[in-house]
């Protein structure tokens, strides 16, 4: 579904992106994980197309996005971003059906056919009852659920989510990753980034690991989240343990830091 | 995708809500009603009152039986047909201009503030003006002059504001407000060394005003006006798009570079020749666009269109007041602010906390 083969980006001729390669493959829900200003946001704009890369090659579904149209790359991959600031106050169903325009003709805008898409990807979400309210106005996680919204009803077989539960809290992280898990079963491909080893280890089908020297590991989840490679990335901070098989990081020495 | 979506469900699945354009559609055809409402009150109101079957029968007379033009009386025909006539039909694409502008330079710079002077075309043209007035033997026309001089700043500010191929917002605007303060410097600099006469009419032309309003005028700016307003209804709903930010746009397959520049191309044009023709009129385009959101919601399909006629009918107000309140007529700038000075501060008081965010 998407593959990238020894891509090279830097700000300014400083590197953040040395030959980083991977590949995801249809249905999967990808886990990019990294510490800080590893490059998995660059990495994200690269596949975009925010950013023109040096060198390397991104394809997805085997045609290589360099020569590819705006609209046309937007019927491929679609995008959900970290947090949107919206500066006019859209109704929840005119922003999901946005997702829709990649596949409008040139007319005035959305017809029949776009509002119900739009509509399915909403009540899919379970979030059919917000349809009228003011996007702005709504809580955390139900923008980023109208935001995935947005991105289902653009119809691609890829999707790329920037820290889609950095902002929410706990249950509706669990929600978020359950969704797109569902999301993965219907055969769309998933690239999320995220800072929490946990959710990559739980939710992930496979997880791609960067650091400053590019793709540290890649592989399930099993074969990532291991000791050794958290040792490497977060210099001995953390631990993995494991509760009832299901693996757990946790900060190594916890209760000492307490009782201070 | 479409595996996701049974097809058996058809248009009819009963558990989707759907959604109707209905009540927006309702929302412009009210606007409408009250826009041609309002233009035929403002006929028969002047220093000379015209009841509305003397008004009706001249316009008559002149487009279904140009030969019937003898039974109307000539001081009504020259009142309504030659004076009147123009200057409201110019009002209304002025008002229609600024104000459907306004929406798009707000949707592009995403900021609800922002009106359709911020890349430097009101203090430009009112330069090319002045330079005009100042200089009889200078060699444009002063609508000439200022129409090109309004170009020619947002040409430039576009062209400073472009940063290693790309025109970021912040950079585009900061170019306007650069553009804008040199041309205001050059305009005092202009009323400095002005003769007493030509002082007075630059002023005067800075407040603006339709007091010299011709067929002629009417020709020039109307058409141009409504194909721009068109053109800028039919990229509405990408304007939409555009203002979910550059990233959000691309990802959803509009170059909002390419789409920005468009749109921004047709509402200057249309901006120019409104200002070029009547001079300077402030407010209209940034309070229109927001009264129309606040009647018909965010979406630029139906916001353009209403913010426009919204706007035609402020102006037409204003218009109307400004020679009718006194004897002697009342610059149309300082009508459009004192209306909308209440209008503002309702504003800032209600929207000043989030839009320091």
């Amino acid at each position: 579904m998407l593959r990238v083969d020894d891509l090279h980006f830097g700000y300014g001729g400083k590197p953040v992106l040395r030959g980083v390669s991977f590949e995801v493959k249809r249905g999967e829900l990808c886990g990019l994980f990294g510490p800080n200003g590893c490059g998995k946001t660059t990495l994200f704009r690269c596949c975009l197309k925010f950013l023109k890369v040096e060198k390397g090659c991104i394809r997805v579904n085997g045609t290589d996005i360099s020569g590819i149209g705006v609209r046309e790359l937007a019927r491929s991959i679609a995008y959900v971003p970290q947090e949107h600031r919206s500066s006019f106050p859209y109704k929840v169903r005119e922003m999901v059906l946005m997702g829709r325009t990649p596949r409008m003709g040139h007319g005035f805008g959305p017809g029949r056919r776009d509002m119900r898409i739009a509509m399915e990807a909403l009540k899919m979400l379970g979030i059919s009852s917000i349809s009228e309210r003011v996007f702005s106005e709504l809580s955390g996680g139900q923008r980023q659920l109208v935001l995935i919204a947005r991105a289902i009803a653009q119809g691609t077989g890829l999707i790329f989510l920037d820290e889609p539960t950095s902002a929410l809290d706990f249950s509706n992280q669990i929600k978020i990753w359950k969704i797109l898990r569902e999301i993965a079963a219907q055969g769309v491909s998933i690239v999320a980034c995220s800072h929490d080893p946990n959710h990559v280890a739980w939710f992930c089908d496979r997880i791609v690991i960067l650091h400053e020297e590019g793709v540290l590991t890649d592989g399930f989840p099993d074969q990532t989240i291991t000791q050794n490679v958290l040792d490497r990335i977060y210099s001995g901070v953390c631990m993995v343990k494991s509760v009832d098989g299901i693996k757990m990081v946790i900060p190594r020495d916890p209760h000492r830091e307490k009782v201070k | 995708m479409a595996a996701h979506h049974p097809g058996s469900a058809g248009d009819s699945d009963p558990e989707l809500p759907t959604f109707s354009d209905g009540p927006r559609r309702a929302a412009l055809v009210a606007i409408l009603a009250a826009l041609l409402l309002t233009a035929a009150f403002a006929m028969t109101r002047g220093a000379f009152d015209i009841d509305m079957g003397a008004v009706y029968r001249t316009v008559k007379s002149h487009i279904w039986a140009p030969a019937a033009t003898g039974q109307v009386s000539a001081l009504h025909d020259t009142i309504v047909w030659k004076l009147r006539l123009p200057r409201i039909l110019l009002a209304m694409s002025v008002g229609m201009a600024l104000a459907a502008s306004g929406a798009v330079f707000q949707g592009c710079f995403r900021n609800p503030l922002v009106e359709p002077y911020i890349l430097g075309v009101s203090y430009a043209a009112a330069f090319g003006a002045a330079l005009a007035i100042a200089f009889p033997l200078y060699v444009l026309s002063v609508r000439m002059s200022a129409f090109l001089f309004g170009i020619a700043a947002v040409a430039s500010a576009c062209g400073l504001g472009r940063v290693r191929g790309r025109t970021p917002v912040v950079a585009l605007v900061l170019a306007g407000v650069i553009i804008g303060s040199l041309f205001m410097a050059m305009v005092s600099i202009l009323k400095y060394v002005a003769s007493d006469a030509a002082l007075r009419e630059i002023v005067f032309w800075l407040m603006g005003g339709f007091y010299y309003a011709a067929w002629s005028d009417v020709y020039i700016v109307t058409p141009v006006v409504l194909v721009c307003i068109f053109l800028e209804w039919h990229l509405g709903w990408k304007l939409n798009v555009v203002s979910m930010g550059s990233e959000e746009a691309r990802a959803m397959g509009v170059h909002p570079e390419k789409y920005r520049a468009i749109l921004i191309a047709l509402a200057t044009l249309s901006t120019t020749i409104s200002v070029s023709s009547v001079g300077v009129i402030a407010w209209v385009g940034l309070m229109a666009p927001h009264a129309t959101r606040m009647i018909i919601g965010s979406d630029n399909r139906f916001v353009i269109p209403a913010a426009a006629m919204v706007g035609g009918i402020y102006l037409l107000v204003c218009d109307t007041v400004a020679r009718t309140l006194v004897s002697a007529e009342i610059p149309i700038g300082i009508i459009t602010a004192i209306l909308g000075a209440p209008y503002l501060i309702y504003l800032l008081r209600a929207k000043g906390a989030s839009l320091a965010e």
